[in-house]
């Protein structure tokens, strides 16, 4: 007599549940997640020392009455909800921004109305391989450009500076 | 007989250990999903607040802040979030950032039949130490941007201001 695949008390060829393979399949599946989160994806070993390092953001062009809400002391995040360290500092300068002359030439000068905002951060941060990563994971690069979080504030920076 | 008739339906029978394993499974999918949104920052806790914000609206055409009343309940745009009630409105000739090839600068140039207007927001809120979010759903951050619409009106702009709750 033939073997149904799945009898009628819902057995797999009579031996298994359906009920107990969905959550082995499960089970094994999230095994899998876990082990590549932080076996695989984390780019940083648990064994790399970690230091306070000082980093600057530079966000160019803001209103002033945008900066009113950046303050030393606010915790700055990744877009993706990483803690990417403390403000230390808020630097507000006038604006400048490159533009061409009429007669080709380009010039350094001011933008009306608007300031560039130096942010500096400090961070623990590991040192892999030359490599700078906050918080283990954020990686950071001189040149960079990030979209950054605060409680108050979110704005588009470019890190300017790394030091340890 | 049972086993011969056509629409024979499979029995599925749960013992204990079946339900302690869907509960175990259930346990270990909360935690998984807890791991992977980012949301397990230890302490994280919400209070019930109110926000008083400032959205300004860039390039809308003359007259349109003559629209807007104190008492309007405003939406976002694009989800539909209650985003509060106008408290406040300012506005001021529309500008736009030039370039001034003679002398090397840019320069905020009136944009002619446009105004810019200020919109001050009061709005019940969920405070955390990471967030303000008003109407549900609606992130409120200084330099995000918006797309608002009141009653017989809609603009778009940026958060410019926001009262902090800590001074």
């Amino acid at each position: 007599m033939k073997k149904r695949i799945i009898d009628e008390q819902g057995r797999i060829f009579g031996t298994i549940s359906v009920v107990d393979v969905i959550v082995i399949i499960l089970a094994l599946a999230l095994i899998a997640a876990v082990y590549a989160k932080y076996h695989v994806l984390d780019k940083t070993s648990s064994d790399a020392p970690t230091d306070e390092i000082t980093y600057q953001v530079k966000v160019s062009s803001v209103r002033l009455i945008a900066t009113n809400t950046l303050r030393a002391g606010d915790t700055l995040y990744s877009s993706t909800g990483t803690n990417l360290g403390v403000i230390t500092n808020v630097d507000i300068q006038d604006a400048q921004r490159n533009v061409a002359l009429s007669n080709g030439k380009l010039v350094k000068g001011p933008v009306e109305n608007r300031c560039d905002v130096y942010i500096t951060m400090k961070a623990p941060c590991m040192k892999v391989d030359g490599r700078y990563f906050v918080n283990q994971t954020y990686e950071i690069n001189v040149n960079s450009e990030r979209d950054l979080l605060t409680k108050y504030n979110t704005f588009r920076g470019t890190i300017v500076s790394i030091t340890e | 007989m049972e086993d011969n008739a056509p629409n024979r339906r499979i029995k599925v029978k749960l013992n204990i250990f079946d339900i302690v394993i869907i509960c175990l499974a259930i346990a270990a999918a909360a935690a998984f999903y807890f791991i992977f949104s980012g949301a397990s920052a230890a302490g994280v806790t919400s209070q019930q607040s109110t926000v008083r914000y400032t959205v300004q609206l860039d390039s809308a055409p003359d007259g349109t802040a003559d629209l807007i009343d104190i008492g309007d309940a405003l939406q976002e745009n694009v989800k539909k979030f209650s985003i509060g009630t106008v408290t406040g409105v300012e506005f001021s000739q529309g500008t736009t950032l030039t370039e001034d090839h003679e002398n090397g600068c840019f320069i905020d140039t009136p944009v002619p039949g446009y105004e810019s207007i200020r919109i001050t927001i009061e709005a019940p809120a969920v405070e955390t130490d990471r967030n303000i979010t008003v109407g549900g759903g609606f992130v409120v951050r200084v330099g995000a941007p918006v797309s608002v619409t009141g009653p017989g009106y809609a603009g778009g702009g940026y958060i410019v201001e926001i009262e902090r709750g800590d001074g």
